[in-house]
């Protein structure tokens, strides 16, 4: 008998104990690889996001705060404190393409949809938008709608179709090509249509600005600041506070799924105590026959291992099935509100897999080292004697 | 040992299946203040929002204010805050509490408020020392 069949006989010899013993390191594993996976694809999505703004700084009311700054990722409505009048100060910045956005949100069959007041020519240039149905907007002021590719499939509106926004119906002009992030799921109005329908009286909620030339974003930032009493956060300081939030949230996640694991772990060691006890006439005899105690050790050791390697697995596949079917439920706060973009959710990682399933055999090898030590050290005779 | 085996794997089936009904049906329920804010009048029926209670009407206390939960995270001078004003009959409101209103918008003169027939507490946040 080799050692890998004499190992897959053992730890199966007691079917429930070996199904029971795996099903906790799969649950570790499973929840490990589960908040790994969506707090990978977090990230992704929020890189993703800033680079879809498409600027280099956004001006922001003063005194925002960085959940404020979640907020212009995810296209969640935001205080509406910055005027007109201070938009064209920015604008009049040289060297400087800035868009304004009002956003805002209504519901369509009782559902929230993000709104976004633009100003339809130079957005479409500042985004390098394209159309697939129907058309858009032919003028500043036109009442009506454009419709993000996911919006405008989840509600199945076409050109042609009508939308209620605070109570004014308007028509759907046009459907935008998917471009994988926010705008996808955004209805979007001229600004002025949705200053007076939201009734923001010549306000607007952030302006996006692009930099000509990006050696000179610090020097922007204070031109900018000279000119109005405006935050202004570049696209870089944005992404580390907004990410330093997620890793926060990410690092509370990764805990409570360590916590799993050790007590999948302690579970690793009880079944290979046990085992070792139950065991003593068989080392007894494997010693009698001439077996090391190293041989011993690794026999054990291996059993823990494998362990480890078959509930690495089945941990790695399941979380990583979990997590593509719950990343589109979990929407209830800032931080995962980016999965509802268009992306598909959660991505299969290979790294993540792979990487689980070897700290899973880690693990286990770890933790089946005190019961190895305890088998290998047992004397011949008393282990034959046992009965 | 083998029905053991059966009935562990039955018992994980159905774990995992309330699981996802679990939230699934967390997610078609609660809406957040923030997402009814803007436009209140383009919710209709009964729907459950949930948010914190920030307050109560000095002119009338029986509106109540409920701002979004992740204010609570923003504590900087600048941030500005929306309270949704709701009634509810059968609830002594208390500031901090995080609660889950199910009801629908009625009009008043003052504009919309959320009528509450429940109000579930699910834990208080301590706001305002």
């Amino acid at each position: 008998m080799t050692l890998t069949k004499l190992v897959v006989k053992n730890i199966t010899r007691r079917p429930g104990r070996f199904v029971f013993t795996l099903l906790g390191i799969v649950i570790g594993i499973a929840s490990f690889v589960t908040f790994l996976s969506l707090g990978g694809n977090l990230k992704r999505e929020i890189h993703r996001e800033s680079a879809a703004l498409g600027a280099n700084l956004v001006v922001t009311p003063k005194g925002s705060c960085a959940y404020e700054q979640v907020s212009i990722l995810t296209g969640e409505q935001l205080p509406t404190t910055i005027t007109m009048d201070e938009v064209a100060k920015i604008r009049a910045v040289k060297g400087i393409f800035a868009v304004p956005f009002l956003t805002e949100k209504t519901a369509i069959t009782n559902r929230p949809v993000a709104v976004a007041g633009i100003l339809p020519g130079e957005m479409k240039k500042f985004k390098a938008w394209e159309i697939t149905e129907g058309d858009y907007f032919s003028g500043e002021n036109e009442p009506g709608v454009v419709l993000g590719s996911v919006a405008s499939s989840q509600f199945s509106l076409k050109p042609g179709s009508f939308v209620t926004v605070r109570g004014e119906r308007l028509p759907v002009k046009g459907v935008l090509k998917e471009t994988g992030g926010r705008d996808d799921v955004t209805i979007f109005l001229p600004l002025s249509v949705a200053q007076r329908i939201y009734k923001a009286g010549g306000h607007v909620s952030f302006v996006a600005v692009r930099v000509s030339d990006v050696a000179l974003i610090d020097d922007t930032i204070e031109k900018i600041k000279e000119t109005v009493s405006l935050g202004v956060v570049s696209d870089k300081q944005m992404l580390k506070s907004v990410l330093s939030i997620v890793g926060t949230v990410n690092i509370t996640l990764q805990l409570i799924a360590a916590v799993a694991i050790l007590a999948a772990a302690f579970g690793i060691v009880n079944t290979m105590m046990t085992a070792t006890y139950e065991r003593k006439r068989e080392i007894g005899i494997l010693q009698a026959m001439g077996a090391k105690q190293q041989t011993i050790f690794g026999i054990f050791v291996l059993e823990s291992g494998f362990y480890g390697f078959l509930g690495g697995l089945a941990g790695a596949v399941a979380g990583m099935l979990f997590s593509t079917l719950a990343s589109p439920y979990i929407n209830q706060n800032a931080f995962t509100t980016f999965l509802k973009g268009s992306g598909t959710g959660a991505v299969i990682d290979l790294r993540v897999m792979a990487g689980s399933v070897l700290f899973a055999v880690l693990v286990a090898v770890l933790a089946g080292l005190y019961p190895a030590w305890r088998a290998a050290r047992l004397s011949p005779v008393e282990a034959i004697s046992y009965e | 040992m083998k029905k053991n085996i059966k009935y562990a794997l039955i018992a994980a089936g159905v774990g995992i299946v309330l699981a996802a009904g679990f939230l699934m049906a967390n997610k078609a329920t609660a809406l957040n203040v923030n997402d009814v804010a803007s436009d209140p009048a383009a919710f209709s029926g009964t729907i459950t929002i949930t948010g914190v209670v920030a307050g109560v009407s000095k002119q009338d206390p029986s509106i109540i204010g409920m701002m979004d939960k992740k204010e609570l995270q923003c504590t900087t001078p600048g941030c500005k805050k929306f309270y949704l004003p709701f009634k509810a009959q059968a609830y002594s409101p208390a500031p901090g509490d995080e609660v889950r209103a199910t009801g629908r918008f009625e009009t008043y003169a003052a504009g919309y408020i959320f009528v509450a027939d429940s109000v579930t507490v699910v834990k208080n946040h301590k706001i305002g020392g």
